[in-house]
């Protein structure tokens, strides 16, 4: 057995490691060592004087003073342990013992060391998880002094935020966007986040190459500045510093590169590829309070979170006088800070808390099963343990024997265990999903290294404490009165305990399971509103340079479609504006205005709104099966001069026409006052679409391409085809190069793998629990086997007595499974108020089911009630099947 | 006279710190002295002296250093320092508190 092969090098392991301690004392000790010899050389000289004095020889004088002194050694041995060298000593002999003991019981050992390395491995797989994720340093220096602003973000407000804020220091971003990168063999989409000059400064972080903005970067007019990734400058520039100073081609414009950022700075989220500065044109009021902004704030020394939010509070309602138009009343008196760590980890911390909580659910679990092995195996050995304590073993020695034997279980049992953790975190890695943020970071490394020791070391007293003094009570009693009799020590009590502690554990695992099992799949089953078969999105962004107007990308779009509807796969193709289904947050709602109604802007009350607002083509809806609830689709009439119409959601026509139908009314938006037409007409009523993902439901508003309403320099596209998805890849990029080799195609995906992706956290969270839960129950039930088999052991004589005065096998049977049952039901009832609070307590992380569902409630107990009773009945059983005569003879 | 007794557990430590409090010792002297003083009444086990010594030392009660003796000899020889000095008086105090409760339970019996 590999085991046995182990222990001895184990051993070896621990001596010298022993070794290096006592070489560090060697030298004092040498000197103590002579120094008592000396002293007792010195005793017997003297005593042998005295002796010589009252007459007898020499001889005989040294001799009697020999015998006066005793055992020259063993006085050494009882100096050494007053000095305390000694339990190095004893370390060792403990452990050449306990190494040793644990051959001899392989089964005990193999027993445990499987419990320890599956309940240490998952812990430390989990650990080392939450570790990369949580508890790494994030790319920003002091991360909790860094906030994000919430509720208020304008350019404007940032400009009058500089000025006159006192507790904090404030900059500012907007959103990724993406822009083509040409000038290299093909052009790149790239992402690009504007900053303010002074964000990298503020958020501690300074290029690697190159010097970074200057602060008069943001003005209009100042030379055009990029500053890249890592990643970037290694993929395009081979990583040469050299790559600073020269010029960038973005959507036609030329950059300057003034910087290179290190590998770890991801801002404001992983994928990041340039920062360029925003630029600030205070001349322009437009300018200044129509573009919003993401405000990123440093408190100043001395100032506090709650300090700059009050500030923030009382200055943020004062700005909206400063607007140009009309701000809601009470604008900007609910700002509220979320630092950056908050911001960036708030979301995934529900997640990783609940793996923690499983992961420590089935540990304790381990644990009391291992407590339970210590203490069969404690039993078995009292004759041994009796003998120590005859030899004159005291109770401290007797108790650090065993807990030396539980540690080297328990250090072989972590060793095995984050051997598994290193081979499984990397699975563990790549079923977690992508968006997750620094999942780079996540190895067994060496703070995963000590948490796996300290772990074990805990594991090893919380599970070999109790045992090892209940061993030490029984051999003083079994010394003192012989072996026969009852094992005595535990008490029923502390068994039930065991049980209750086990169930507990291993309902709260179940119910968390099942909660989350159920959540997942409402998140697969809801009806997103459309449909993901055989799609495929990319997005395409017109080169800038050959289509320079929205006309000629217009005639670009239409061109594109039609080769592609020209490809004999390809069954229907579609534009949008959103870029990706379940990503719309992004892409934006909007206010409008009903014709009839009261214009919120001059009268007050209640904005119309939107919760995404999207330019399609009119083949958009039918290309991703989205069906008609009442009107008619865009059609290729609907262009500019013709009627301008629009398309609404179902919901949105529900709740601004609750009454009546939508079709047929009008609409316009914003700032459209001084336009011809301003007005669009409602065509149609489509079904609902979750854009912003399966949890969400939102309203809609569509506006066709040929009419479009803003930006359409980049659409995304969707084909349907019966070809596989590689193949609409390739040709998509064949039929965009043919039309235009500056245009970039990026991001080319199949939809069904989008769908997959939304719920990949979910997943992901469900599988593990739901892994941590099957482990939990069968280490849980094999542990209410094990304490039931224990008692039955214990109280086999018992039995005997029983069987003999003529009760029958199954009342002594029953009697024993009422206990268990009485005990696991304590433990259902725990475990179902923990699974309360605890699922309640992060229901976020629940869809579509309560985290007090009561059907879930209800059918934990009976699950186990049932294994709980079997894994009773069993030992009882077998215990019960004893001949009485036997048994009592045998006492 | 009888049998020399062995010390009442835990005595000795009293013992050798009365036996120091005036003059330092070394090992073999302590021993000689305790079954002088007693009247040989008492008897140290040597073995049991020098555990008992090394342990005082450990704990901060005697201190022990390496010096000639009036015969030459290079000895350890051990003395109280002034945390033994409060043990010795609180341990005498203790001591004197039972013997005076044993000898008025002998006495009334």
């Amino acid at each position: 057995m590999t085991l046995s092969r182990s222990l001895p090098a184990l051993v070896a392991r621990v001596r010298a490691r022993c070794g290096a301690v006592r070489l560090l004392l060697w030298f004092g000790r040498r000197r103590a060592e002579q120094d008592v010899q000396r002293e007792l050389d010195l005793h017997v000289q003297l005593e042998t004087q005295q002796n010589i004095e009252q007459g007898m020889s020499p001889a005989e004088a040294t001799r009697a003073a020999r015998a006066a002194l005793g055992n020259i050694p063993l006085i050494r041995e009882d100096v050494r342990a007053a000095w305390r060298w000694r339990w190095l000593d004893q370390l060792l002999q403990d452990v050449r013992c306990g190494a040793r003991s644990l051959r001899r019981n392989s089964g005990f050992a193999a027993m445990s060391v499987a419990t320890l390395a599956l309940t240490i491995g998952a812990t430390t797989a989990i650990f080392s998880v939450v570790y990369g994720i949580l508890l790494r340093p994030l790319p920003v220096a002091e991360p909790d002094r860094v906030f994000r602003v919430l509720d208020i973000g304008y350019i404007g407000e940032l400009l009058e935020l500089r000025e006159r804020a006192r507790t904090f220091d404030v900059s500012a971003y907007r959103p990724p966007d993406h822009r083509t990168l040409t000038g290299f063999d093909e052009p790149l989409r790239i992402s690009v986040v504007q900053v303010t000059a002074d964000l990298l400064a503020r958020l501690g972080r300074t290029p690697v190459v190159g010097a970074g903005f200057r602060l008069d970067d943001e003005r209009p007019g100042a030379a055009p500045a990029a500053v890249l990734s890592h990643d970037l400058w290694r993929r395009r520039f081979g990583a040469d510093p050299a790559a600073v100073g020269r010029m960038l081609t973005l959507d036609g414009v030329a950059y300057q590169v003034r910087g290179i950022m290190p590998a770890d700075f991801e801002f404001p989220s992983a994928g990041v590829d340039l920062w360029v500065p925003i630029t600030v044109d205070a001349a322009s009021r437009v300018a200044l309070w129509a573009r919003t902004a993401v405000l990123i704030g440093r408190i100043r020394p001395g100032a506090t979170l709650e300090g700059a939010a009050e500030e923030i509070r009382a200055l943020a309602p004062q700005f909206a006088e400063l607007f140009p138009w009309r701000m809601p009343d009470g604008y900007g008196t609910s700002v509220r800070l979320r630092t950056w760590r908050e911001d960036r980890l708030g979301e995934v911390r529900p997640m990783l808390f609940l793996l923690l909580a499983a992961v420590a659910a089935v540990w304790l679990i381990g644990v009391v099963n291992l407590t339970n092995l210590q203490q069969v195996r404690v039993a078995a050995r009292r004759q041994e343990l009796a003998l120590r304590t005859a030899l004159g073993a005291g109770r401290g020695r007797v108790v650090r024997q065993l807990l030396t034997e539980s540690t080297l279980v328990c250090l072989l049992g972590g060793t095995i265990g984050l051997a598994a953790a290193y081979a499984g975190v990397p699975a563990l890695v790549a079923l977690l999903p992508s968006d997750v943020p620094g999942i780079d970071a996540i190895s067994v490394n060496s703070a995963v290294l000590g948490f796996t020791t300290v772990l074990s070391l805990i594991t090893a007293l919380a599970s070999g404490t109790l045992p090892a003094m209940r061993a030490a009570r029984v051999s003083e009693g079994a010394a003192r009165s012989g072996l026969r009799g009852s094992v005595g020590g535990m008490p029923g009590r502390s068994l039930g305990v065991f049980v209750a502690v086990e169930v507990a554990a291993a309902v709260t695992l179940v119910i968390g399971a099942a909660l989350l099992a159920r959540s997942l799949a409402a998140q697969l089953s809801v009806d997103v509103g459309f449909s993901a078969d055989r799609r495929v999105v990319a997005e395409v962004a017109p080169s800038p340079a050959r289509h320079p107007n929205d006309t000629a990308r217009l005639d670009f779009y239409a061109a594109l479609v039609e080769r592609l509807r020209a490809l004999p796969f390809v069954r229907a193709v579609g534009l949008s504006t959103v870029f990706e289904p379940f990503g719309a947050a992004a892409a934006g709602g909007s206010v409008f205005l009903i014709e009839g109604r009261p214009d919120p802007a001059t009268e007050g009350g209640e904005w119309p709104w939107a919760d995404l607002r999207t330019v399609v083509s009119s083949d958009y809806l039918n290309t991703l099966g989205v069906s008609m609830v009442a009107g008619r689709h865009f059609t290729a009439d609907d262009v500019e001069g013709a009627q301008r119409v629009v398309l609404v959601s179902q919901r949105l026509a529900d709740a601004w026409w609750p009454d009546t139908s939508a079709i047929g009314r009008r609409i316009r938006f914003p700032g459209s006052e001084n336009e011809a037409d301003p007005w669009r007409t409602v065509v149609g009523v489509v079904s609902d679409v979750r854009w912003q993902g399966p949890a969400s439901e939102g309203t809609t508003l569509y506006l066709p391409l040929a009419q479009h309403v803003g930006a359409i320099d980049e659409m995304s596209m969707i084909v349907r085809s019966s070809a596989d998805s590689r193949l609409i890849a390739q040709s998509l990029q064949a039929v965009v190069a043919a039309l235009d080799p500056q245009t970039p195609v990026s991001r080319i995906r199949a939809m069904d793998d989008i769908m997959a992706r939304t719920v990949s956290r979910p997943r992901f969270t469900t599988l593990l629990v739901l892994g941590f839960a099957v482990l939990g129950v069968v280490l849980g039930m094999v542990g209410v086997y094990g304490v039931v088999a224990y008692a039955a052991a214990r109280q086999r004589r018992d039995i005997g007595i029983r069987l003999a005065l003529g009760a029958t096998r199954a009342r002594v049977r029953a009697r024993f499974v009422r206990r268990a049952l009485l005990f696991a039901g304590a433990g259902v009832v725990i475990g179902e108020l923990a699974a309360a609070v605890l699922m309640s307590s992060l229901a976020s992380l629940l869809f579509g089911v309560s985290p007090w569902d009561p059907f879930t409630y209800a059918a934990a107990p009976a699950l186990f009630v049932v294994l709980a009773g079997l894994a009773a009945y069993v030992p009882a059983r077998r215990a019960t099947g004893v001949d009485p005569a036997r048994v009592l003879r045998a006492e | 006279m009888g049998k020399p007794t062995d010390l009442v557990q835990g005595t000795l430590d009293l013992l050798i710190l009365r036996t120091i409090e005036h003059q330092p010792q070394h090992g073999w002297a302590i021993a000689k002295r305790i079954q002088q003083v007693s009247n040989d009444v008492l008897r140290v086990q040597q073995g049991s002296l020098y555990p008992a010594l090394y342990r005082l030392e450990k704990q901060g009660w005697i201190a022990g250093h390496w010096a000639a003796t009036e015969t030459g000899r290079e000895a350890k020889l051990y003395s109280l320092t002034s945390a033994g000095r409060a043990h010795l008086k609180r341990e005498v105090a203790a001591w004197e508190r039972l013997s005076g409760a044993i000898d008025l339970v002998i006495q009334e019996a």
